[in-house]
């Protein structure tokens, strides 16, 4: 089967598509029902093709379920929203099942695109800044930055354990601010265990 | 500033009747002559009651779109505070104080790290930065009186003075100077963490069985961090910190639950705000990926040599950044 594997979604031989296309739509015979489910236990590059639509199906249907699953999602459709060329329309749709499953896969590339910046930050508190001077990625330097301060109804980015040890050693000895003491460890709450 | 509000006439009330109930408090004395206390007085009162007095309730913590609940019992034996730390949402764990020690109790992985904090942890800095000194960076304003947790409150802004510090809005029970609640504020007046009391029982007696633990911990893992005082200076190291900000202490400390190599970890204050530059030499670079902020917590990192440069701290990302900036190998002496 020809196959390559990007750093966006799966991309897969155009007949196999077709296939699996018409397998989720549980359009195919018995004996290729089988055939295909056979394939799939076998074929990682297919199956990766497969678990992609149904995270893609995951996004439209529930935004969280699929940032849990696969939190590179939302970097995969955001490249897929740039990569695929635009062919909603009469024209695009007619023809093959396939084509129908690319218009479906942009529909999908375009709402988690615009999940990952609108919705994913607020469902998973996660706070992507914008670029902006004060975040700086240079070759010896990396800041945390919003431009002033975190907008106070924005969430933050997910958890880095890298910084966890940082925070932790941080609270220890640097206080909690103008917080009662006790604030330190009621701030750690939804940290996870030591 | 007001001259009285509805908690002043509270006290007023009590005082006609009689009773000297009222002038009890660190800051009732002054109340009925309507929040005539000076900014110093005021925070000398908090940072009081955040070391002496007793108490019992359940706070609530709020950061974006985080919110949690803790159960907290405080109790000053006379000598140290005393406080049990009760998480109510999440997975459960307790956190128990006794002046410096705090132990952090983990049931499921059954394991107990015991953090050594230091008396600047309550109200932190304000008892060696020095009251007035935090003034000149911050403005005290005294507003109105509001209710917490059914408790009337004076409301208390402190304004930073630059862009370098966030601000901070203090609800603080007048008779105690406990503070119920606490918000820290970004531009424009934005909240960024709430923390504050949803019940809570002030000056009753404190039966000292609250402050036991919920669980045995024999058998448990227990984790220490032990550090030991250093001068950054005479390894070699140069940090400038923004104006207002003072070393607290300097330590060489392992930053992991596990062994490794240490970290040399400087910690500042401006009496309110705190910041930790932690240097690693030899440490691998950083993560290319953006770091972040949580809260009030801004994060920077670079290299400076062969040394990993990270700043942590309750202020605006830029301040950690020109923390960071400023940090420089001279020599070591």
């Amino acid at each position: 089967m020809s196959t390559t594997q990007g750093a966006g979604k799966p991309v897969q031989a155009e007949a196999d598509l077709e296939l699996l296309s018409a397998w989720l739509d549980g359009e195919l015979e018995q004996g290729q029902y089988s055939a295909m489910l056979d394939r799939l236990k076998v074929d990682p590059a297919l199956r990766a093709q497969f678990e992609w639509f149904n995270l893609a199906g995951d996004a439209l249907r529930s935004h969280e379920v699929a940032a849990c699953h696969h939190p590179a999602l939302v970097g995969q459709v955001s490249r897929a929203l740039q990569a695929e060329p635009v062919r909603i329309g009469p024209g695009a749709l007619s023809g093959s099942r396939l084509r129908r499953h690319i218009a479906t896969g942009v529909t999908v590339a375009a709402a988690a695109g615009m999940l990952a910046v609108v919705a994913l930050p607020q469902l998973r508190g996660s706070y992507v800044a914008p670029a902006s001077p004060a975040s700086v990625a240079s070759e010896n330097r990396t800041v945390a930055t919003v431009a002033a301060a975190p907008p106070a109804a924005k969430a933050e980015p997910a958890r880095s354990p890298q910084l966890d040890a940082y925070f932790r050693a941080h609270r220890e000895l640097g206080a909690t601010g103008v917080m009662p003491s006790a604030a330190a460890y009621i701030r750690m709450a939804g940290e996870p265990d030591r | 500033m007001r001259s009285a509000g509805v908690g002043c006439r509270r006290w007023l009330g009590a005082s006609l009747l009689g009773t000297v109930f009222c002038l009890a408090g660190p800051v009732a004395q002054a109340a009925d002559a309507g929040a005539a206390l000076s900014p110093v007085e005021w925070l000398r009162a908090i940072r009081t009651a955040a070391q002496r007095a007793n108490y019992t309730g359940t706070i609530v913590y709020q950061r974006g779109d985080e919110v949690h609940s803790s159960h907290i019992v405080h109790f000053f034996d006379g000598t140290a505070p005393r406080e049990r730390v009760l998480t109510l949402d999440g997975r459960p764990r307790e956190f128990i104080r006794h002046g410096d020690e705090v132990q952090c109790l983990y049931p499921k992985a059954r394991r107990v790290v015991i953090e050594q904090t230091g008396p600047r942890t309550t109200f932190p800095a304000l008892g060696q930065i020095g009251l007035s000194r935090v003034l000149d960076h911050y403005s005290l304003t005294v507003g109105d009186v509001e209710r917490v947790a059914g408790i009337e409150c004076r409301v208390l802004e402190l304004a930073p003075r630059d862009v370098l510090r966030y601000g901070y809005r203090l609800w603080v029970e007048p008779q105690s100077g406990l503070l119920l609640k606490v918000q820290v504020l970004g531009a424009d007046d934005a909240m960024i963490e709430q923390i504050a009391f949803s019940d809570v029982r002030i000056g009753e007696t404190v039966d000292k069985a609250e402050l036991k633990p919920s669980w045995s911990t024999a058998g448990w893992q227990v984790v220490r961090h032990p550090s030991h005082q250093i001068e950054l200076s005479r390894q070699g190291w140069s940090i400038t910190a923004p104006e207002g900000f003072r070393v607290l202490t300097e330590v060489e400390r392992n930053l992991g639950d596990e062994p490794g190599p240490a970290a040399l970890q400087a910690v500042y204050s401006d009496g309110l705000a705190t910041v930790s530059v932690f240097i690693e030499p030899g440490a691998a670079p950083a993560d290319p990926a953006p770091l972040q902020h949580r809260g009030p917590w801004s994060a920077f990192m670079r290299r400076v040599g062969d040394a990993r440069v990270t700043v942590v701290g309750e202020v605006p990302p830029t301040t950690a950044q020109s923390i960071a900036d400023s940090v420089r190998f001279v020599a070591a002496h």
